[in-house]
């Protein structure tokens, strides 16, 4: 008998994982920019001023949104990765709880990179780039988003159905 | 026989299967729920907890509005500007001035009220298809959610701003 594949729904799933993957490859670089200028501000700062509360109170301020950026950008690789993952999986037909994880992370990941837009944005204003520019550079997590949100809604709808209460089975 | 597996392989098989584990647990039946439960009860706190001042948001005393850093670097106004205060003002029964301040602010507080309730109940009856709405319903819900809140704001990129 044929090995059972999932098809339609598995190849959906894989895609949003590489795309997940590829935006969070681009997110990479918008996440270094404001990341290098905000240590190159504390740097320059606590030479010109050094330590002090105030200019430690100016790093924190200069660090925290690349911050939130550094470690949503982390969460991203990681529900891409699993995205991709479950993919695979929901092909062979197998490990249910981690392909309804994956369903998840497809649409979680383009979430979590527009949340992580915002404080792109600000970065973006510090950096020069200018409103434009940031919403340009960010449109990037509609296509992700819309794919990821298809994958998930058809993938739910499989495991749902009839076909559902067969996986896992050797 | 087959041949013995790599340290690397058994350290991936053990990360697929605490996946997994953790996959079936959110596919619990009490999971969502709860999650919608906790997430109306949060929504509904936190704009109880915070109170309108004038045109700002206090909390315990405290100002909570600080000045917007969006704002300050492009003059305009953020995609989220006002949701707080929507927030706030629809908790207190005034939903005119709530949708005057953001209007995807108002629907999504509604959304997760409506959810918190419909989840508790959900608990509370031990059954995960109560007030159960169609998947297209509520896939229109959040994609017009989302549709709501980028008009909103190119509205008041383009000059229509009621706050001001």
């Amino acid at each position: 008998m044929a090995k059972r594949t999932a098809g339609g729904p598995a190849i959906a799933l894989i895609v949003s994982g590489v795309l997940g993957l590829l935006y969070a490859l681009v997110y990479f670089v918008w996440t270094l920019m404001p990341v290098f200028w905000g240590v190159l501000a504390v740097v320059a700062n606590i030479s010109e001023k050094g330590f002090s509360s105030e200019t430690i109170e100016a790093a924190l301020l200069f660090l925290s949104m690349p911050l939130v950026q550094a470690v949503l950008f982390a969460i991203t690789v990681v529900t891409a990765l699993i995205t991709l993952f479950a993919g695979v999986r929901f092909n062979q037909w197998r490990s249910k709880g981690l392909v309804w994880l994956g369903l998840l992370c497809s649409t979680l990941t383009p979430i979590l990179g527009a949340v992580g837009n915002s404080a792109s944005m600000l970065n973006c204003g510090t950096v020069g780039v200018g409103l434009f520019g940031c919403l340009l550079g960010n449109a990037g997590t509609i296509p992700v988003f819309v794919i990821g949100l298809v994958a998930s809604v058809w993938g739910i709808v499989v495991l749902s159905g009839d076909a559902g209460a067969h996986f896992d089975e050797a | 026989m087959s041949a013995p597996r790599s340290p690397w392989t058994q350290r991936f098989d053990r990360l697929e299967a605490a996946l997994d584990r953790f996959g079936r647990l959110v596919m619990e039946w009490w999971t969502w729920p709860l999650a919608m439960f906790l997430a109306g009860a949060l929504a509904l706190t936190a704009s109880l907890v915070c109170y309108p001042v004038e045109n700002d948001v206090h909390a315990f005393g405290r100002d909570l509005m600080g000045p917007c850093e969006f704002r300050e670097l492009y003059d305009q106004p953020c995609a989220s500007c006002g949701m707080t205060r929507s927030w706030v003002w629809i908790a207190r029964g005034h939903p005119l001035i709530a949708l005057r301040y953001n209007v995807a602010g108002v629907l999504l507080w509604c959304a997760l009220v409506w959810g918190g309730l419909v989840g508790f109940l959900r608990l509370v009856r031990r059954d995960p298809t109560v007030l159960r709405a169609p998947l297209v319903a509520s896939g229109s819900l959040v994609t017009g959610w989302i549709v709501l809140y980028m008009i909103a704001w190119f509205l008041r990129i383009s000059g229509f701003y009621p706050l001001d």
